[in-house]
């Protein structure tokens, strides 16, 4: 009796629970579509209007905006110097982080925490900041200039800012925690009894690391590179301090049409090939890594 | 075939807490034969897993020898001592295959593409999962891949194989075969095996001689029967079998290995080391299953006490009774089910003086 009666009433209870949860998601997804889609498709829109002196476009359609985006000599150089210097700082920062994390994740030294907030560092002071402390450093006065002349290595300082080096340098600097943070959570996860049984059969450290270390860590490689090689593409403040005006990347490029030179359709044809090839080469990538993975398994 | 020694191993390790030295090891002697299967036994914290990953060479010992022929291997890495080593969680490489897991060592090796393939196979006809060399770990149960981590290590056909609480993640059934296949296995190979456990009937069924440590200390090294029937101190009699402890004080000398001893239920005999003398206080071991229960006096018992069923549980293969004796204390005895007594039930217990073992006072006291 008692069973019968409950029965009917848990299973409407039930089928009544997920609706209402549902209705918690309705403040994220207004937001999204009110400040995310909208201004989106209005970019798309808007990259395909004529330009116009009166109004942010003009009326009627047009392909101009992308065909001067993709033929113009000048444009196509800032396109490939991006996607180069994004690559770039995308594989530094592999290089750099990946000892750094798997130290972080087999260490059980109590300067771990420590350790920690260091790599963290970068992130707790605003990038406006951080770029005027590599201007200190990396300035024909700054710190290492400076110090060579003192030595007597150099004559003429070197060139450490106003150019790519510099950029690269501030990027790498920034996003080397999106790096080491994905990696140290896939390290984490691998069993050391694996490296110890590799070892047991045979594998120098070397070994170990290329076999095993490496493939299982796949994972956090794939997000870590995707995360930096996005942000570095689309990074401004950085390229702006440290490159200067000799080093012109996609996204300055971008601020520049909209708040400079007013074209605001060219600028947003600008932006959007930037998302598509961004788009288009993480998607390669992930597919790529993702047989490696396969591959090596 | 690898006849191992072990002379005098120590590890000391700093506790991170307290910064105290920890002895984790103090002073370990044991010689294990060729082909010879050895077991080390003892609870959690004594030691045996450090001794085993001494031998592995992923922890240096602080002083000692680990002789493998005579050899000394304390120096050596162990990517360099030809050693099969088997974890408690397999740790088989995820992203290989099942032959791909196997054939890392041999590939290791620089043994030629052909060659591995035959000695893949070959060693998976010998853990039965052929058919199975194209499978992901994951996709394999944990009996199977047992079996995987077993033939990755002996394909390397190792100076010695290496087993970590190889049994303690399969459910109860499985581990009662894998005892018998591992140990089967291991004779048909006649490879030198060290097997640590804190299960003392995995101890018990698979090895040919049996270590039990206690606190980094070997306390007894012996066959199992030796160390069930002749447990060289309580704290071993009590981690191996049940047992019940009866003190008192050795009267007379029957021979070289008995003794006559006194105690609160009576004048038993039992069997001793020989060493030990009237007048000494003793503890007698004796095993719950080697006692004889009857309603009547038995005729001619060597050893004979009256006691009163206190407590019975029926176990299945056998009923377990609490007994008291005259004394007050309490007696455990499994008899099988034929024999039927209830609480409140006067009996007679009595056992040859074989099976009841004299450990001296001193031995007694140190647990």
């Amino acid at each position: 009796m008692s069973v019968d009666a409950a029965l009917p009433l848990s299973m409407e209870r039930k089928s009544r629970w997920p609706s209402q949860w549902s209705l918690l998601v309705l403040p994220a997804l207004v937001l999204v579509i009110v400040f995310l889609a909208v201004p989106y498709f209005n970019i798309v829109v808007m990259s395909f209007r004529q330009p116009s002196t009166t109004a942010p476009y003009g009326p009627g359609f047009t392909l101009t905006n992308y065909v001067k985006a993709l033929s113009d000599p000048f444009y196509l150089a800032v396109l490939v110097r991006t996607l180069v210097i994004s690559i770039a700082v995308t594989a530094l920062c592999l290089a750099i982080a990946f000892p750094v994390a798997y130290h972080l994740a087999r260490t059980q030294s109590r300067m771990r925490g420590l350790l920690f907030a260091c790599i963290l560092s970068p992130l707790l002071v605003s990038a406006v900041i951080r770029c005027y402390g590599w201007i200190i450093i990396l300035s024909n006065n700054g710190l290492i200039n400076a110090g060579l002349k003192q030595w007597g290595l150099i004559e003429r300082p070197l060139p450490l800012m106003y150019n790519e080096l510099g950029v690269m340098i501030g990027l790498v600097h920034i996003y080397l925690p999106f790096m080491v943070l994905p990696l140290l959570g896939a390290m984490q996860s691998i069993n050391p009894s694996l490296e110890e049984a590799a070892q047991s059969l045979g594998a120098r450290r070397l070994t170990v690391m290329r076999r095993v270390v490496v493939p299982l860590a796949m994972p956090g490689v794939q997000s870590g590179t995707i995360l930096v090689f996005v942000l570095s593409a689309s990074a401004y403040v950085t390229p702006v301090v440290l490159g200067g005006s000799r080093v012109k990347l996609m996204a300055p490029m971008v601020v520049q049409q909209l708040a400079e030179t007013f074209l605001w359709p060219f600028g947003a044809a600008l932006a959007i090939v930037l998302a598509v090839i961004g788009a288009v080469s993480v998607f390669a990538w992930a597919r790529a890594t993702q047989r490696l993975m396969k591959g090596e398994a | 075939m690898t006849k191992l020694v072990i002379e005098d191993l120590q590890k000391i390790y700093k506790d991170r807490e307290t910064h105290k030295n920890v002895h984790a090891i103090r002073g370990i002697n044991l010689t294990i034969g060729s082909g010879e299967l050895v077991s080390l036994l003892g609870p959690s914290g004594c030691g045996k897993t450090t001794t085993l990953r001494c031998i592995a060479g992923f922890e240096v010992p602080d002083a000692g020898a680990i002789r493998f022929d005579g050899e000394n291997l304390v120096q050596r890495p162990p990517e360099q001592r030809d050693i099969g080593l088997v974890f408690q969680n397999y740790a088989l490489f995820p992203h290989m295959t099942v032959a791909e897991n196997i054939s890392f060592g041999l590939q290791m090796r620089r043994v030629e593409k052909s060659e591995i393939r035959q000695r893949v196979s070959g060693v998976l006809d010998m853990v039965q999962l052929t058919k199975l060399e194209d499978r992901y770990p994951r996709q394999l149960s944990g009996g199977q891949q047992q079996r995987v981590a077993l033939a990755r290590a002996l394909v390397i056909e190792p100076r010695v194989l290496l087993l970590d609480e190889p049994l303690a993640n399969l459910d109860a059934k499985l581990r009662d075969e894998m005892r018998f296949f591992i140990r089967s296995l291991q004779q048909r190979v006649g490879i030198t095996t060290i097997y640590v456990t804190h299960d003392q009937s995995e101890a018990m069924v698979m090895s040919d001689r049996v270590v039990v440590m206690f606190d980094g200390i070997v306390s007894q090294f012996g066959t199992p029967p030796s160390i069930y029937g002749r447990p060289a101190s309580r704290k071993v009699a009590n981690f191996v079998g049940l047992s019940n402890f009866i003190s008192g004080r050795i009267v007379a000398r029957e021979g070289e290995t008995r003794r006559r001893v006194d105690t609160p239920v009576g004048s038993l005999q039992c069997l001793c080391e020989g060493t030990s003398e009237p007048g000494e206080d003793a503890l007698l071991v004796l095993r719950p299953e080697a006692v004889a229960l009857s309603l009547e006096r038995p005729a001619g018992a060597v050893n004979l006490f009256p006691a009163q069923v206190r407590e019975r549980h029926y176990l299945g293969h056998t009923t377990d009774y609490r007994l008291a004796c005259a004394d007050g204390s309490l007696v455990q005895v499994h008899q099988n089910a034929l024999f039927d007594a209830r609480p409140g039930t006067d009996v007679w217990c009595s056992f040859p003086a074989e099976s009841c073992w004299l450990i001296p006072a001193g031995e007694a006291s140190a647990s």
